[in-house]
C-alpha cells in the first residue's frame, strides 16, 4: 500500500522550516504519527525515530542543528546523519508538508543530549511512508462543453440534452467511479 | 472572480420554489440520529431514486416540530424548470466539486462534472438544494447514499460526521467495519447480517465522535459483482441485474428483510448502536478468521482518507473528528478468511464481549 521514498540531498543546512498549516494535519499516537495533506490527497505515518526528527524540523531547528545533535546523541557519523536528515527534509517539502521558514528562531530548544552516546539507541535514519492511493480522488473530471444556460455537459450528449448515463469506461481510474463506489 | 454566492443560492431555492407552484410539493421527514430531516420533493421524478435507500428513516411529517435540516430536491427535465446559469465560469471547478468563491462558513456550493447533480447548503440557515438536470442524469451510486454531501456538510460544527464504513452489532453495541474498497467491508457487513447481528450500514454511516455511537443512514448493501457468487441468497435481490458490467451490485436491505438471515428472521436494521470496536477488515486467503488488537493509528489510516477525500470542504474537521474516534473506541484487525460464517463468529464474539 505505502512505498518509502527517499530523495537525495541538495538542500542547505542552515535554513528552518515550519509545518504547512494550510492544507497538512497530523496526528500523533504514543507509537506512530500520521500526517494528511488534504491538497494532495497523500498521507503519511512517520515512526517514532522519524516523527523525533520531524518536531525538531518543524519547530525550526536547521538540517546542520538537527544532524549535529542526532550524531551527537546517537553516536553516529555526522555526514551520514546530515546526508539523511537533509535527504528527510528535501522529502517533506516535496510532499508540501513543510515550507521554508522566513525567519524566526526555533521554537524551543534542542533536547539535551544523552548521558553516554554509546549508551543510546542506534541511530536510524528518518524515514517517510507516503500513501498515495487517494490521489485519484482529487482529480478534475475535464469539462468538455456547457450548455447554453452554462451548466457542463458530459461530452456524450449534446448540450442541454442530459440522460442517463454511466462511468466513463475510458478512464477505468477516473475519480467519478472510484470516489463513489464505496466497499 | 468574485461571485455573490449567497445570492445565487437564493435564487436556486426562488427556483425550488417556482418549481413547487408548477408540480406541488411531496414532504417527507426522516429521523436521523435523533434529529428530523425534512425532504420537500418538487415533482415525483426523484423521489424514487433518492428515497428508497432512507425509507426506514421515515417518521410521520409533523408540520409543528422541529427541523434540524430541510432538503430541497427537484430537476428540470419533468418539473420544466430550468436552474438559473451559474455565476462561476470553468475556471472555478476544484476537485470534489468545490466551487471557488461560493464556498465560505455560510454557503456552501458543491457541482462536480461528470456527476451533474447540483448541492447547496445554507449554514445559517440549514436548508439545502438539490438539483439535478434531469433525473436520467443521477449517477447510478448516489442512489445508495442520497444527500450524503448535505448531511456532511450539516454535520461539520458537531461531533458527528458521515463515515465511510459499514456498522453490524446486536443488543445495541456494534463495531465499525472500515477500509478502502475493496478490503472487505462489504463482505463482511453482509457475512454478518446473513449470520444474524443487526444492521447499520454497509458503505456509510453516521458516526458521533464524541458518543462512540454510529448511526443507520442508508440501508443499502453493495457488492462487487464477482463477489456475488459467494453471496447466492442475494442474487434475486439485487436491484440492478442488468448492469453489473459497469454499475456494483445493490440490493435495498429494507425491501427484502425477511429474506437475508440464514435462520429466516427478519433483518433487523437498527437506527444506532453504541460502539464497542473499529474493526479494519485485512482478506487474508485462508479459511479461518481472527481478530487481533489494532493500533488507533493503523484504524485512521483506514478510516479518515477514504473519508476525508469523498467529500468537499472540512478536510480537517474530518480528519480530527476520526481520530477523536480512533482514540476513544478500540481498534481492531479482523483477518477474515474464506469461511464467511468464521468472518461472523469472529465479529460477533467481539461484540458479545
Amino acid at each position: 500500500m505505502g512505498d518509502m521514498e527517499a530523495t537525495g540531498a541538495g538542500i542547505g543546512t542552515s535554513g528552518g522550516y515550519a509545518l504547512s498549516t494550510r492544507d497538512v494535519v497530523v496526528e500523533a499516537f504514543p507509537d506512530e504519527t500520521v500526517a494528511v495533506n488534504l491538497a494532495t490527497g497523500r498521507y503519511y505515518s512517520l515512526d517514532l525515530a522519524s516523527v523525533a526528527v520531524f518536531e525538531l524540523v518543524t519547530a525550526g531547528h536547521s538540517v546542520g542543528d538537527i544532524a549535529a545533535h542526532l550524531a551527537a546523541a546517537h553516536g553516529a557519523d555526522p555526514a551520514t546523519v546530515e546526508f539523511d536528515v537533509a535527504a528527510f527534509v528535501q522529502q517533506l517539502l516535496d510532499q508540501e508538508l513543510v515550507v521554508a521558514a522566513d525567519s524566526g528562531a526555533p521554537r524551543g530548544p534542542l533536547p539535551a543530549p544523552t548521558a553516554s552516546a554509546a549508551s543510546a539507541t542506534p541511530y536510524r535514519a528518518p524515514t517517510l511512508a507516503v500513501y498515495s492511493d487517494m490521489e485519484d480522488l482529487l482529480l478534475l473530471d475535464p469539462i468538455h462543453d456547457v450548455d447554453e444556460t452554462g451548466w457542463p455537459v458530459r461530452a456524450d450528449l449534446p448540450a442541454g440534452e442530459p440522460g442517463p448515463r454511466s462511468p466513463d469506461p475510458s478512464r477505468p481510474n477516473s475519480p467519478r467511479p472510484n470516489s463513489s463506489r464505496g466497499a | 472572480m468574485t461571485v455573490d454566492a449567497l445570492a445565487f443560492l437564493d435564487r436556486a431555492f426562488a427556483t425550488f420554489e417556482h418549481a413547487v407552484a408548477v408540480t406541488g410539493v411531496d414532504e417527507v421527514d426522516l429521523s436521523i440520529a435523533g434529529d428530523r430531516v425534512r425532504l420537500r420533493f418538487a415533482g415525483p421524478a426523484l423521489q424514487p431514486l433518492l428515497l428508497r435507500a432512507m425509507e426506514h428513516l421515515r417518521v410521520p411529517v409533523d408540520p409543528t416540530a422541529d427541523v434540524a435540516l430541510t432538503i430541497s430536491v427537484f430537476d428540470s427535465e419533468t418539473t420544466g424548470v430550468r436552474m438559473p446559469p451559474p455565476p462561476w465560469t470553468q475556471d472555478d471547478y476544484r476537485p470534489k466539486g468545490e466551487i471557488a468563491g461560493c464556498n465560505d462558513d455560510r454557503v456552501h456550493t458543491q457541482f462536480e462534472p461528470g456527476v451533474d447533480l447540483l448541492h447547496l447548503y445554507d449554514a445559517e440557515r440549514r436548508v439545502a438544494l438539490l438539483w439535478a438536470p434531469a433525473p436520467g442524469a443521477v449517477p447510478w451510486w448516489e442512489p445508495t447514499f442520497p444527500f450524503r454531501t448535505i448531511l456532511h456538510w450539516w454535520c461539520a460544527p458537531s461531533a458527528r460526521q458521515p463515515a465511510h464504513a459499514g456498522a453490524v452489532g446486536c443488543d445495541g453495541r456494534g463495531v465499525l467495519l472500515t477500509g478502502p474498497s475493496g478490503s472487505g467491508k462489504s463482505t463482511a457487513s453482509l457475512a454478518c447480517l446473513a449470520a444474524g447481528l443487526d444492521y447499520a450500514g454497509d458503505d456509510y454511516v453516521l458516526v458521533d465522535s464524541a458518543a462512540a455511537r454510529v448511526y443507520c443512514l442508508y440501508s443499502t448493501a453493495k457488492l462487487e459483482p464477482d463477489n456475488m457468487e459467494r453471496f447466492p441468497e442475494l442474487r434475486a435481490l439485487v436491484s440492478n441485474a442488468e448492469r453489473l458490467h459497469e454499475e456494483k451490485a445493490i440490493v435495498y436491505l429494507q425491501d427484502f428483510r425477511q429474506d437475508l438471515r440464514q435462520d429466516h428472521q427478519p433483518l433487523q436494521i437498527v437506527p444506532e448502536l453504541e460502539l464497542c470496536g473499529i474493526v479494519v477488515p485485512q482478506v487474508t486467503g485462508l479459511p479461518a478468521s481472527e481478530i487481533v488488537p489494532l493500533a488507533p493509528s493503523a484504524a485512521l489510516q483506514a478510516l479518515a482518507p477514504t473519508t476525508t477525500f469523498h467529500l468537499p470542504r472540512y478536510g480537517r474537521e474530518v480528519f480530527t473528528k476520526l481520530s477523536a474516534l480512533v482514540r476513544e473506541v478500540p481498534c481492531y484487525q479482523l483477518r477474515a478468511g474464506t469461511d464467511l460464517a468464521g468472518v461472523a463468529a469472529a465479529v460477533d464474539g467481539l461484540v458479545r464481549q
